[in-house]
């Protein structure tokens, strides 16, 4: 087999909690190690505690590389690159995958250029070619075409993987990982300061930016029937959008509308309220990865498109939602929900 | 001042370019190309700041064959004061890290403070560039820009970060400095035309390895750790597919498909009281996490 070396994975640990893409990372990392007949391994930046040790552990790692005792902070990228490329090139890894948070997405590409390595960045799979060499998949083309690449000489090979959920079962095989301690380089001033977290107004962003888009229709009513969309909209961390309708009436601006005559956005998120879809509006948001309708009439077309369907008025349906993620954002319970843990 | 735009021609998604095995068919004519949308954005934010600061110099620089030029004329059209196209048949098939070694060069070469790049290409779409020039150049890099403001000292500039769930980091960086732009943070000027004009008879200045100081061992497909093995048309998307009950025979299964099983929705309607959908949507969205 040429692939020597374990395979590792950059997790993310946020206030003590392993994000659900890292463990899935490690997930992936324990099935190719299986495969290769090697071990898998974790690296962990942010905060570590015994309880995310548990949770690697259970999804396979034999190993953790917890750098310092107070952990790396996530805010500082020049001390996470420093710490992987020093690790990589003291254990000399066969393959070492990265999610794709925006510290990974900035971390990886770095760490590859100082260890002279290739990085295929946001694959979709990862498989073991008859050659032993990763066979990395990966969209392309807007996703219009699928790319296999491989890296057949540098290592180790690198890839940044897209979160898939998590196969149950496999706690079962999980062992106690063995932790080993290093000692993070310290860096010198870091050169970029990070001043804050601020977090973008659901009526202005961009809507090609955005995320999560919440659009709204003519179910919604008035325009004070959009300030419930702003809302949900400013707690998904997304922002607003209209149909042509909502726009004519007046109750958005036009650089809010989406479909033929407006903007096409592609989200990860997109809440039709009030939207029945006619050809004209869904050309603009088909793309969207899960789509989510809210309409009073069983037979909206919008329906046929969404991955849930639901039939009832949006007032009625969104306030006690809102409510809800209110409520959790002001205990700030959502895992995950902080990009930065201490922001200075 | 001097800032350097890099920008990227990208095969254009709009012409719908036909993926076959093997290749992407972008219907080979030159219009069937476009320059990368972020990358417009990058400039434009450059020839904003050089509104506010005249003086300022803005060069726009390419990585591609000589068929690039045009889109080169396009960013000095649009306002760009210089284009520089490097361009060495080395420098085929080469991955991010050896794009990034050539722009690395070029850039140093320019001398510039600030570099403006667009955050990914929409064809490649790996957005490791700029970082990876960052690191070959020892300066900060900083990706998915949605705002940023530079300091009346110039010596450095206050950037929006683009994070998970809406949030932006608000970070200082120094320059010199690489900043890769989200595509949506501004839209390129429409050029007037005498520029237009002025740009067809401009000279395009050629920089090849040779000038850069660099060997073909270390550009373009010799210089890549990453081969691309295939190019394929994606899986397809496992939505609204209807596939029948496999308990049932073969005649039923058949009968569920030609009666229009096939064109069924994807997903069934929820219905009842509001709080009980309520709860539906909320669940929905945290099993998905979404929230």
């Amino acid at each position: 087999m040429s692939i020597q070396g374990a395979v590792w994975a950059v997790a993310e640990g946020r206030s003590g909690r392993l994000s659900e893409a890292s463990v899935s990372l490690m997930a992936e990392a324990a099935r190719l190690a299986d495969q290769l007949g090697t071990e898998a391994a974790a690296v962990v930046l942010g905060d570590c505690d015994d309880e995310l040790m548990r949770a690697l552990g259970s999804q396979g790692a034999a190993r953790v590389f917890v750098p310092s005792a107070s952990g790396v902070p996530l805010h500082d990228p020049d001390t996470c690159v420093a710490i992987v490329t020093d690790l990589v090139r003291r254990h000399q890894p066969g393959v070492v995958l990265y999610g794709t948070t925006s510290l990974a997405r900035e971390l990886a590409p770095r760490v590859a250029v100082r260890l002279g390595t290739g990085l295929a960045s946001d694959c979709t799979g990862l498989s073991v070619g008859p050659d032993g060499l990763l066979r990395m998949s990966r969209a392309a083309y807007g996703g219009r075409a699928s790319c296999t690449v491989v890296c057949p000489e540098a290592r180790p090979q690198m890839a940044t993987l897209e979160p898939r959920p998590v196969a149950a079962g496999r706690s079962a095989v999980g062992q106690e990982p063995q932790v080993i301690q290093v000692e993070a380089p310290c860096n010198a001033a870091p050169r970029v300061t990070v001043q804050g977290l601020i977090q973008g107004d659901a009526r202005t962003m961009d809507l090609a930016e955005a995320d999560v888009v919440v659009a709204g229709g003519r179910g919604v009513g008035s325009r004070e029937g959009f300030e419930l969309l702003v809302e949900l909209a400013s707690l998904l961390g997304g922002t607003v959008a209209a149909s042509r309708v909502a726009v004519d009436a007046g109750w958005v601006p036009h650089d809010r509308q989406v479909g033929q005559s407006g903007r096409t956005v592609a989200p990860s998120l997109y809440v039709a309220c009030g939207i029945s879809g006619v050809s004209h509006h869904t050309v603009g948001m088909r793309e969207a990865k899960t789509i989510v309708a809210i309409n009073t009439d069983r037979t909206a077309p919008i329906f046929d498109l969404a991955d849930l369907a639901i039939v009832g008025d949006v007032r009625e349906v969104l306030c006690p939602v809102v409510d809800r993620l209110r409520e959790a954002r002001a205990k700030a319970a959502l895992p995950g929900e902080t990009a930065l843990d201490t922001p200075t | 001042m001097k800032i350097a735009v890099c920008v990227t021609r990208v095969v254009d998604l709009a012409l719908s370019p036909v993926v076959r095995s093997g290749s992407v068919d972008s219907h080979d004519q030159p219009r069937s190309y476009c320059l990368n949308a972020a990358d417009q954005g990058a400039l434009e934010e450059a020839l904003r700041i050089r509104d506010r600061l005249p003086g300022t110099r803005v060069t726009a620089l390419s990585v591609g064959p000589p068929e690039c030029e045009p889109f080169l004329r396009d960013c000095l059209s649009a306002g760009a004061d210089e284009a520089v196209l490097l361009e060495d048949r080395a420098f085929e098939g080469g991955d991010t890290l050896a794009t990034a070694r050539v722009l690395s060069r070029a850039v140093q070469e320019l001398g510039a403070d600030l570099v403006l790049c667009g955050r990914q290409a929409t064809d490649g779409a790996t957005g490791q560039t700029p970082l990876q020039l960052g690191e070959l150049m020892g300066v900060p890099a900083v990706s998915g820009v949605v705002h940023l403001e530079l300091s009346d000292s110039e010596a450095d500039v206050l950037v929006h970060q683009k994070l998970e769930r809406g949030y932006r980091a608000v970070i200082r960086c120094p320059l010199p400095a690489v900043l890769a732009l989200e595509p949506a943070v501004s839209r390129l000027r429409y050029p007037r035309l005498r520029r237009r004009l002025r740009a067809q008879r401009a000279h395009i200045q050629r920089w090849d390895c040779a000038r850069l100081g660099l060997t073909p061992e270390e550009v373009g497909e010799r210089g890549s750790c990453v081969q691309v093995l295939d190019v394929g048309p994606p899986k397809p998307d496992m939505r609204g597919l209807f596939v029948p009950d496999s308990e049932l025979s073969g005649m039923e299964r058949w009968e569920a498909v030609v009666s229009g099983g096939l064109s069924g929705t994807a997903s069934p309607r929820v219905e009842g009281p509001p709080a009980v959908l309520a709860e539906h949507l909320f669940s929905f969205l945290a099993e998905r996490r979404l929230i």
